[in-house]
């Protein structure tokens, strides 16, 4: 028997992990077509996974980006237990809650209450646990009066919620979600997050997976980033997410274009420039001055509607802000410029980036991304403000008794 | 505990399932007997009055009108015996064949151990034989007072018997997730396999038995359902101990085969998730 790691409840340790399927070529799932057709080859060998390492403290909001076909759904089946890594060693401890594809195991037939108990038991739970929690779970999912209704005539809401509701109350010690927590309405969303946010004050670990980048900075701690089935980026979520987003751009153009549904349409950003108020190109500037970034872009083919966002953090990496501009037309081989005019020096004092990002259509891919485009350097005008960014107020002093200060 | 898939590569099978997910399996039972009895209206009746009409029919066809089972003793109590143990194994494998792929959505989803899965459909059939003893064992202990001294027997053998189906299902069902048409190749081999059972014929009052012995053993031996039909049989309608071979081979086939399916499921279990 393969030797297993012990593993703390919510712990998870994995060392080398690899995953191999057999992709079937022919859609044949016959004997009679088994036999008959042995001599063509009928499978072809895919690594869904290779050489992962996976080190999950319990408590920890931990977060896996990649792309579409990365392998982030494989590595989740493999920590839910429900195959094994053909390599290396994984031990996961406790018990495993999903939030992924929830209420998948109901029964039609059975009223909300039998599913409970099904549902329960499959996790592993003995009946005397639910008859104790039962009324709690049903509350939750607020379903007190259709619990003796068979679920085939819940509504999908209905369904969502008590799904929802029988993961949480199932005690897990790691829980497996994903961006699309779509249970119910607005209401019941605020209160699943409230009930997820709970359990991790509880000490409980959380497993993230997304596509979207962004909901992973603020979820989790600590990512990983996987492409072809390896890890190539491991660290603080922030960082992982940068490298994210800097793979999606310097990552094989074709994959990027695949996303996009087209041709590999190569679309870059050209230059950046930041000119002052009388028309030169600079990159010193003083607080408030009038100022305006010139963004050239080029497109091998015609982009209509793309979103451009220009963006501006500090040295140490905050945001300080961005801007998009919905709706460009990027016609094809030709340069184009757009021009963001700050009447007023935003930033106070200090050294920032500019970065610039070209995305698709309805933004569901990206076609350019420059991070660093541009290095500015912004000196304060005088001594009576701090911070980051300039406030812009402007005082006023009441004329009657003013005796305002400074 | 074993928690998921990759703790039970083992070789040995494991019985971990009974123990760790007890409740899950009586749930699991439940919702088969809740599913099946559900929308009808006389429920229980169904499981006996299946069996009864058939017993009708055969004792008329074979017995009234063929004459051919005149030697048999308490003809139609002889076919309703063999159709209970028949019937039984039957239903078992047919509906455990599919019940991994019937299951898909929940063994992709969540890991649990899937012999359970079919474990659980074997179980609930049991209900149906179940049904056909109680309203045989009055009887033969009514018409033939000299059973009440063998009666107790059925429970080892029915419990062998289970074994068998339990195996049985466990390979077909799993040999199911991989080719879809085991469930239809097995249906077209349950007619002959039928009558190749002595459930309307007892297989010493055959002409062959005095001609060709060996070729009766082979019909005893060869398909595992006999001896369970003559052992069954024996006890709660004869009123006599099976031979020691028959003995044996019910106690060690059924058994050994449980081993065998429940290594099968566990061995592949990893490859479920995938193939459905």
């Amino acid at each position: 028997m393969a030797e297993r790691v012990a593993a703390r409840a919510g712990e998870v340790s994995g060392r080398g992990i690899g995953r191999l399927f057999k992709i079937r070529l022919s859609q044949s799932r016959s004997l009679k077509e088994a036999i008959l057709r042995r001599e063509l080859p009928r499978s072809r060998d895919l690594w869904a996974l290779r050489d992962v390492d996976l080190n999950i403290e319990p408590g920890e909001a931990f977060g896996i980006v990649g792309r579409n076909g990365s392998g982030k759904s494989t590595l989740l089946k493999l920590i839910a237990g429900i195959f094994a890594p053909t390599s290396g060693e994984l031990a996961v401890g406790g018990r495993v809650g999903s939030l992924i594809e929830i209420g998948a195991g109901f029964h039609p037939d059975f009223t909300g209450v039998e599913n409970v108990y099904l549902n329960a038991a499959i996790y592993g739970l003995k009946r005397g646990y639910v008859d104790e929690h039962l009324d709690e779970i049903i509350e939750f999912a607020e379903l007190e009066q259709f619990k003796d209704a068979p679920v085939r005539t819940y509504s999908s809401g209905m369904y969502m919620r008590l799904g929802f509701s029988v993961a949480m109350h199932i005690q897990p010690d790691l829980l497996l979600l994903d961006e699309v927590l779509a249970v119910g309405d607005e209401a019941f969303q605020h209160k699943c997050f409230a009930r997820i946010a709970d359990y991790q004050r509880g000490g409980g670990t959380i497993v993230f997976v997304s596509h979207d980048a962004g909901s992973v900075e603020r979820v989790c701690e600590r990512a990983i980033m996987l492409e072809h089935g390896r890890v190539l980026e491991e660290g603080p979520a922030g960082e992982v997410v940068r490298a994210y987003h800097r793979r999606l751009v310097t990552g094989p153009a074709e994959a990027a274009a695949a996303r996009n549904g087209g041709e590999p349409g190569r679309c870059r950003v050209h230059e950046v420039k930041a000119v002052a108020g009388d028309g030169s190109a600079r990159d010193r500037f003083t607080e408030g001055e009038p100022m305006a970034l010139e963004v050239w872009l080029w497109s091998e083919q015609e982009q209509a509607d793309a979103s451009v966002t220009v963006g501006i953090r500090d040295t140490d990496g905050r945001p300080v802000g961005s801007q998009t501009l919905d709706g460009v037309l990027l016609r094809s081989e030709r340069l184009e410029l757009l021009r963001l005019n700050f009447p007023g020096l935003p930033m106070r004092e200090g050294r920032f980036f500019v970065d610039v990002g070209v995305m698709s259509r309805d933004r569901d891919a990206e076609l350019a991304l420059e991070e660093r485009a541009l290095e500015l350097s912004v000196f304060g005008s005088d001594a009576a403000g701090s911070g980051p960014i300039r406030l812009g107020g402007t005082w006023e002093l009441p004329p009657a008794d003013g005796t305002g200060d400074d | 505990m074993a928690t998921n898939a990759a703790a039970r590569s083992a070789a040995w099978p494991s019985f971990g399932w009974i123990t760790g997910y007890s409740d899950l399996l009586v749930t699991l039972v439940r919702r088969e007997v809740r599913v099946r009895y559900k929308a009808s209206a006389l429920g229980l009746v169904w499981s006996l009055v299946y069996p009864l009409a058939m017993m009708a029919v055969y004792t008329l066809v074979f017995s009234v009108l063929w004459k051919s089972a005149g030697d048999i003793p308490h003809y139609p109590l002889f076919v309703l015996a063999g159709l209970g143990v028949w019937g039984f194994f039957q239903a078992s494998v047919q509906v455990g064949t599919g019940s991994l792929v019937g299951n898909a959505d929940l063994i992709k989803k969540v890991w649990f151990p899937r012999e359970l899965v079919v474990a659980a459909t074997v179980l609930a059939q049991t209900i149906s034989i179940g049904v056909i003893l109680a309203i045989l064992i009055p009887l033969d202990l009514f018409i033939v007072p000299e059973t009440v001294k063998t009666m107790v027997l059925a429970i080892p053998i029915l419990a062998a018997l289970i074994c068998l189906a339990l195996g049985f299902s466990w390979i077909t069902a799993t040999a199911n997730v991989f080719f879809r048409d085991v469930e239809h190749l097995l249906a077209v081999l349950f007619l002959p396999w039928f009558f190749l059972t002595p459930v309307l014929y007892s297989l010493d009052l055959l002409p062959a038995a005095v001609q060709h012995p060996w070729l009766i053993d082979l019909l005893r031996y060869g398909n595992p359902v006999t001896p369970y039909v003559e052992g069954l049989r024996a006890v709660i309608l004869e009123g006599t101990v099976p031979g020691a071979s028959l003995f044996a081979y019910m106690f060690l086939v059924g058994p050994a085969l449980a081993l065998v399916g429940l290594s099968v499921v566990q061995r592949f279990e990893d490859r479920l998730a995938i193939e459905l």
